[in-house]
């Protein structure tokens, strides 16, 4: 596979298990400096970062979707890790003037655009220069027959490396958009709509955590190959601590790859006796038959390798490490 | 693992912060400092710092609404309800000299406290 091929293609996706959260208030970004691991205190109007929630013990809670807008913070998780999140930061808010809603509607849903030609697409059914640099946001106004004009959020995430933005709005103006997509994308080839299913390959191809089978408490996000959403300068938040040791003195344990394996196989990996990984995302059948997978592999098992390497299952399957 | 404080403690149990005399010395004089002859003390916990939760000291004339008051040692402490379940039994000191660590929170409640000491967690 030609995964640089692959990545051209416009892929949309409508998520159906994300929720947005607002935090209003003067202290909201002070606060979720001190509870996640990003510098949000640099994080300007309409700027976009992602940040994670981390425990004490430096271990995962979350990957949040965080844009600053006039006047009040756009927090994004999954829809499952949703009362945890509120949960946490409820526990660390004490005097802080902070007000926490879920229930506004004006963002309820997304559109995610990821591809290499994710720019050119939006360029091309907006009819304006998407210029948007990574972590930056604009408003788009469109007339919505026969509603009057309606206010999108378009946001550069850039999660994917290759080019990914996002369309944040109510459920209503989201469907309109789709459609608008659908009517106006014939003249764009390689456009494909994709399902919870498909995008969960799409990730995994890519070699991006999810939550909760990547994103969790057994893991940290240095293993996860989260590192640029840690500022190592900012100063301390939960769980600094313990993450700024493993990094410094290279302690990190496992390491998140892309692994390929023909046949179906455990999701523990065992070589000569011993564990080297466990398999925490398998691909649907319906691509390249399954074959691919996301695995925490040891790092001492992986050693310094710069290149892909092949190893044998106890099983006696050979399964490819992509590094 | 954290120093025994050099105040007495109070093993009545009665689940109150304790503030040592050395400590109120200390506050006191910070208060001249600043101009501020008669000054109290607010004691609170906030989100953040390595192992999560970071206390506060603030000098302060008088409590704000639903603050907890506690009087030790001809100072009164201000507490809020939520600081104050993770702050009950503290005794706070100060430690002076070149090897002191200045103002320290002898919290029971503290399951593991951060390398510089001013995070703990629960």
């Amino acid at each position: 596979m030609n995964l640089a091929e692959f990545n051209l293609n416009v892929r949309i996706y409508t998520p159906s298990n994300y929720k947005f959260i607002t935090v209003k208030g003067k202290d909201s970004i002070d606060l979720l400096d001190r509870l996640t691991t990003n510098d949000l205190k640099s994080l300007k109007s309409m700027d976009h970062a992602y940040s994670l929630l981390v425990s004490p013990k430096g271990r995962m809670i979350e990957i949040l979707s965080i844009l600053n807008l006039e006047g009040q913070i756009i927090l994004g998780c999954s829809a499952d890790s949703l009362n945890k999140v509120l949960e946490w930061i409820d526990f660390y808010t004490f005097a802080e003037e902070v007000e926490i809603t879920i229930d506004q509607k004006d963002y309820q849903s997304k559109i995610m655009i990821m591809g290499e030609n994710s720019t050119s697409f939006i360029n091309s059914i907006f009819n304006i220069d998407m210029s948007l640099s990574e972590g930056k946001s604009m408003f788009i106004a469109l007339n919505k027959q026969p509603y009057g004009r309606i206010k999108l959020l378009v946001v550069n995430k850039n999660y994917f490396d290759f080019g990914h933005y996002e369309i944040y709005a109510s459920m209503e103006d989201v469907e309109y958009v789709l459609k608008l997509f659908e009517k106006n994308s014939n003249n764009f080839k390689s456009v494909n709509y994709i399902n919870d299913d498909q995008f969960n390959n799409y990730r995994i191809i890519n070699n991006l955590p999810g939550y909760p089978t990547e994103i969790n408490e057994n893991y940290n996000p240095l293993e996860a190959g989260l590192k640029k959403y840690i500022n190592f300068n900012k100063g301390c938040y939960v769980g600094q601590e313990v993450i700024a040791r493993l990094d410094t003195y290279s302690k990190v344990k496992n390491q998140l790859v892309l692994i390929k394996s023909d046949i179906a196989i455990d999701s523990e990996l065992i070589n000569e006796d011993k564990q080297v990984g466990n398999i925490t995302s398998f691909s649907s059948p319906d691509f390249y038959n399954g074959d691919y997978k996301l695995a925490y592999m040891r790092k001492n098992f992986i050693k310094d390798s710069e290149s892909d390497f092949n190893f044998t299952n106890n099983t006696g399957n050979e399964i490819k490490v992509y590094i | 693992m954290m120093n025994q404080p050099s105040a007495q403690r109070d093993n009545s149990g009665a689940l109150t912060i304790k503030i040592t005399s050395d400590a109120v010395n200390h506050i006191r004089s910070f208060g001249k400092i600043e101009g501020k002859d008669k000054t109290n003390l607010r004691v609170a916990v906030k989100g953040g710092g390595c192992s999560g939760l970071t206390y506060v000291l603030e000098l302060a004339k008088n409590p704000s609404d639903n603050e907890k008051v506690i009087s030790e040692n001809g100072m009164e402490l201000y507490v809020d309800k939520k600081s104050y379940i993770f702050l009950a039994g503290t005794t706070l000191e100060y430690q002076g000299g070149l090897n002191g660590k200045g103002f320290v929170f002898h919290n029971p409640n503290a399951k593991t406290t951060c390398g510089c000491g001013t995070s703990f967690s629960v």
